[in-house]
């Protein structure tokens, strides 16, 4: 995937901790958003870190991959402190651990079971057939 | 679980008149706030999901409903990022003809601030004069768009329909009616005694706290952080037009609520500027087809909202549906995790005000 405008780094989860506590220190102080893209075809979760600066005004995206079959990485709770929601929306609607997080429950979703919401093999619309029509609707 | 009958967990929300749906667990001891934790999730509607089923064209609708106080800043943020997944850019005039919207916009979300915020603190006649100020503002939304609260009106390269005829005149008649309430607004809540009593040095956010809680918009600039998206990473044509960033610098709710108030008046100037420089032409860029597919891109956008950072993460697969799409509303770090960290310590009778000051909309936090 291509993205001409916003710088873009690519790197291993191993060492994803590290480069953040490096962009922390260049002063990347605003943590935006973390997102999750979930590439079927290719077995693997795309991780995409939105930061930005408040002193030189920069965007950047830090982006890592994970195999779907063991989706762990390290929290970056400790190292900007507003990513503890959004790490908690991710664990909930991906499924995604992050090691190290203070508290990954549920936040938006109630008393939900089965495959987590927005991973691509859940068809919301055949779970609405299901549930609410007894599988078929005319 | 203590046994002391001076500790017990109160629920704040999500029927509380001055919370809107969003349901926090505050416990106290005796009359202080020891803890809070925020159960977000009662209005969770699934845009997300929903969004990878429809295409752009439908999406467009949809996303209006993010955030019913201020619609258009959700749809300039989705369009913006729309059309960079499928590289079609909106005319000059579209432009123009957006900012003016998003502006009358983010009046729209301050007035209405203002009239809870009255409303929570026990100024009655605050509110009402505040919602009427809304009519004016939602019947020029009717006249151009069709629809007085969800508008609907943005789309990737441009808007549906042109300005219609009257439009300059019901604007200057609508800013002739608020520029004559702004006074009254002064005189009724921001110099009002109660108001002042039970917003003045209640909880405080310095910047450095601002900005590790993630505040974005008006709560980071009222801790006096110079920063505004429409400057910093000008979007649409903010850099063709002249207007200053509102700070304050103590960081309590007073200030808070100032930024708001002053807000409002820099965004009449925008609108003033935006209409004398409007250039003719065309409103939309006809290379937009409903079925018009996107490229294999993905793009963050963010635009500066009434509540701060808006942004659209989209990811396009070449067909006519994005394969993800993902929004971060503002309100997000506001309820989450500012509104927790400031409660705490503070009496349980300033919560209702503390919630106020940071103007969240628990609409976009759930999504």
């Amino acid at each position: 995937m291509e993205d001409a405008e916003t710088t873009t780094l690519l790197v291993d989860r191993t060492l994803a901790e590290e480069v953040a506590l490096a962009l922390k220190n260049m002063g990347f102080d605003h943590f935006s958003d973390v997102t999750v893209v979930d590439y079927l075809d290719e077995e693997e979760f795309e991780l995409i870190y939105h930061l930005w600066s408040h002193g030189s005004h920069t965007r950047l995206m830090l982006k890592t991959r994970l195999p779907r079959s063991d989706p762990m990485i390290k929290s970056f709770t400790p190292i900007w402190r507003s990513a503890h929601m959004h790490e908690r929306e991710c664990h909930e609607m991906f499924g995604v651990d992050f090691e190290g997080h203070p508290e990954l429950t549920p936040l938006l979703l109630e008393d939900w079971e089965g495959v987590p919401p927005l991973r691509k093999d859940f068809n919301s619309r055949q779970y609405v057939l299901d549930k609410f029509y007894g599988g078929e609707r005319e | 679980m203590n046994s002391d009958i001076s500790f017990f967990t109160i629920p704040f929300g999500p029927c509380h008149p001055a919370s809107g749906h969003f349901h926090a667990y505050v416990t106290v001891e005796g009359e202080r706030v020891v803890n809070l934790v925020p159960d977000p999730g009662y209005l969770h509607r699934g845009f997300e999901k929903l969004m990878e089923y429809r295409t752009y064209l439908q999406n467009s609708p949809l996303v209006d409903r993010i955030c019913i106080l201020d619609p258009f800043a959700s749809e300039m943020g989705y369009v913006n990022a729309s059309e960079k997944v499928l590289e079609v850019e909106a005319p000059e005039r579209g432009k123009y003809i957006r900012t003016i919207m998003a502006e009358l916009g983010r009046i729209l979300s301050h007035i209405t601030w203002i009239g809870i915020t009255s409303m929570a603190l026990g100024l009655d006649s605050g509110c009402k004069i505040a919602f009427g100020d809304r009519e004016p503002i939602i019947r020029i939304l009717e006249k151009v768009t069709g629809g007085r609260i969800y508008p609907c009106y943005f789309l990737p390269g441009g808007v549906r329909r042109d300005l219609p005829e009257g439009f300059t005149g019901m604007v200057e008649e609508a800013f002739t009616r608020l520029e004559k309430d702004l006074e009254q607004y002064d005189f009724l809540v921001f110099n009002n005694e109660t108001f002042r009593i039970r917003m003045e040095d209640v909880g405080f956010l310095d910047a450095e706290d601002a900005v590790r809680l993630g505040a974005t918009g008006p709560n980071l600039r009222a801790a006096g952080v110079e920063t505004d998206l429409r400057k910093d990473e000008p979007y649409e044509i903010y850099d063709q037009l002249d207007f200053k960033v509102v700070t304050q610098d103590t960081g309590d709710a007073f200030s808070r609520s100032m930024c708001r108030r002053l807000e409002i008046e820099e965004s009449m100037n925008i609108i003033k500027d935006a209409m004398d420089k409007i250039p003719e032409g065309d409103f939309k860029n006809k290379a937009f087809k409903p079925f018009s597919k996107a490229k294999k891109k993905e793009t963050y956008f963010c635009c500066e909202s009434a509540r701060g950072e808006q942004c659209y993460h989209m990811v396009g697969d070449g067909t006519d549906k994005p394969y993800r799409v993902k929004v971060r509303g503002p309100s997000f770090s506001h309820s989450l995790d500012e509104f927790p960290y400031l409660a705490k310590k503070e009496y349980i009778a300033d919560v209702p005000a503390i919630y106020w000051s940071l103007d969240p909309c628990p609409a976009d936090v759930d999504r």
